[in-house]
């Protein structure tokens, strides 16, 4: 018997994967969510179809022209979400915010380099071009965030805390 | 022997009792003390005792700190007895009750609430309906009666006018395939609907739908009076913890044979809908007849009280 930890095998993550778009197959309208200017061929149900574009500015997201169309959004309508990871996740809180479930919406991630870091002490949103366990100034209080493995769906960012929490003097 | 669902339950006094139209009768209980009743979630029911058996009515009120429990049985002479047992009490009587048993919750946070009652089915909808008034949620509601039988039509209207809730009426076979096309129709995103009635009647309103692309987690049905089912095929249930092989003969639910072997399964409703005495299957196809699994939970869950078994043996994780 060992008093130490067992090592690792794999490091847990709960960031999204395997999206899919069978949510699609029974949609009466469809609203297509272009994040970015992405421009991922996305394949439809021949249903009436109107495109909305979202975009991401630093680590604010312009969601205003998918607010527009939620306002007027009937039953029967199917949403797909294409483009980078952390606008994606933006536009899908959105549209759950304006009552819409997953099984309405179809996500395709074609990017997910590009990450938002929530500061767990002052909330401030900072972006990341880089992977987890990268270390990011907070543009709110200035604390060195460790951008942690996991993945906050409602805010759309990684969760990223003080590096040396545990062990500054 | 007190009966499983009534064990946990209380003594109910009837305070009132209103006869109306098409052979409804609605009760109204209080505590023999008068004293406050449980709270309860829109769309709940009660188990009351009717003689030697237990029956579920759907509660009327909106649940909230309720001095009454108030319920609607629809008279039914070829029935099982309950319903005659129901409309033979008189106020003073004492009925022994469950407590309230929600099975049929509204979503909270939905944009619209569609409530769609078919028949004796209005009184869990008028209970949504209250409740949603209450709570200030919004809803829209239609009743399909026939013609004549309209029972609580007044009551809907009063809280449809208070509230600002639209209300559509049909009364008839010919004018509901429109009615239901009308009534769903072009409703903002985040609805969810709600519907209580005959078996064949919430079918054709969730299969409408359905159709018009409402997924399947937005979709909220009250089974009642389950149809009375046929015996089926005599089966061996093999009990995989302790080898016991029991026999279910036609005309006999596994759940009775698995009492009827001196086993103690916790049931409650026993028409399939409750979900208590669900059981966990080995191998074997279960003949699924209730109305409470999903479909992924059918390959390895049966209940015993409505369900049996397409093969000749079913396994059991008991």
């Amino acid at each position: 018997m060992t008093l130490l930890a067992p090592p690792a095998e794999a490091t847990h993550s709960n960031a999204p994967r395997g999206e899919d778009m069978t949510a699609l197959a029974s949609a009466r309208s469809v609203i297509i969510v272009r994040c970015d200017g992405d421009r991922f061929p996305v394949l439809v149900p021949t249903v009436p179809v109107t495109q909305v574009s979202v975009r991401s500015i630093g680590s604010d997201v312009d969601l205003r022209d998918l607010r527009e169309a939620l306002e007027d959004a009937r039953m029967g309508v199917r949403f797909a979400i294409v483009g980078p990871e952390r606008t994606v996740y933006a536009a899908r809180a959105e549209i759950r915010r304006a009552g819409g479930l997953d099984s309405e919406i179809a996500i395709r991630v074609t990017e997910r380099d590009a990450r938002v870091i929530l500061c767990a002490h002052c909330r401030e949103r900072t972006p990341l071009d880089g992977p987890t366990g990268s270390v990011v100034v907070c543009a709110g209080c200035g604390t060195a965030l460790l951008a942690n493995e996991h993945f906050s769906r409602a805010h759309a960012a990684y969760l990223g805390h003080k590096v040396d929490a545990e062990t500054a003097p | 022997m007190t009966l499983p669902a009534l064990r946990d339950g209380f003594d109910l006094i009837v305070a009132d009792i209103v006869e109306r139209s098409g052979g409804i009768r609605s009760l109204a209980f209080s505590a023999p003390g008068g004293e406050e009743l449980p709270g309860f979630t829109a769309g709940s029911h009660l188990v009351v005792g009717c003689g030697e058996k237990a029956n579920a009515y759907s509660l009327t009120g909106e649940g909230l700190f309720p001095d009454r429990y108030t319920i609607s049985v629809l008279r039914q002479e070829d029935g099982q007895g309950g319903s005659l047992f129901m409309h033979g009490l008189a106020v003073g009587d004492t009925v022994r009750a469950s407590r309230p048993r929600s099975a049929f919750a509204p979503v909270n946070d939905a944009r619209l609430h569609l409530l769609i009652a078919g028949g004796i089915g209005i009184t869990p909808i008028l209970s949504h309906a209250r409740a949603a008034a209450a709570w200030g949620r919004k809803a829209a509601i239609l009743y399909v009666h026939a013609p004549g039988s309209d029972a609580h039509l007044d009551d809907l209207e009063t809280v449809a006018r208070a509230a600002g809730f639209e209300l559509a009426e049909c009364s008839g076979r010919a004018a509901l395939p429109q009615a239901i096309a009308a009534f769903l129709d072009d409703r903002p995103l985040g609805s969810h609907l709600y519907t209580c009635g005959p078996d064949g009647f919430m079918d054709r309103i969730l299969d409408e739908a359905r159709a018009a692309g409402w997924p399947e987690d937005r979709l909220h049905s009250e089974a009642f009076g389950s149809a009375a089912l046929d015996p089926g095929e005599p089966f061996i249930a093999a009990l995989a913890a302790s080898g016991e092989r029991v026999a279910v003969p036609a005309g006999v639910s596994l759940l009775e044979a698995l009492e009827g072997s001196g086993r103690a399964i916790p049931n409650m409703c026993r028409q399939g809908v409750c979900g208590e005495c669900v059981l966990p299957v080995r191998r074997g196809r279960p003949l699924h007849r209730d109305s409470y699994l999903n479909d992924d939970e059918r390959d390895s869950a049966i209940m015993p009280c409505v369900s049996r078994c397409l093969d000749s043996e079913l396994e059991l994780d008991l």
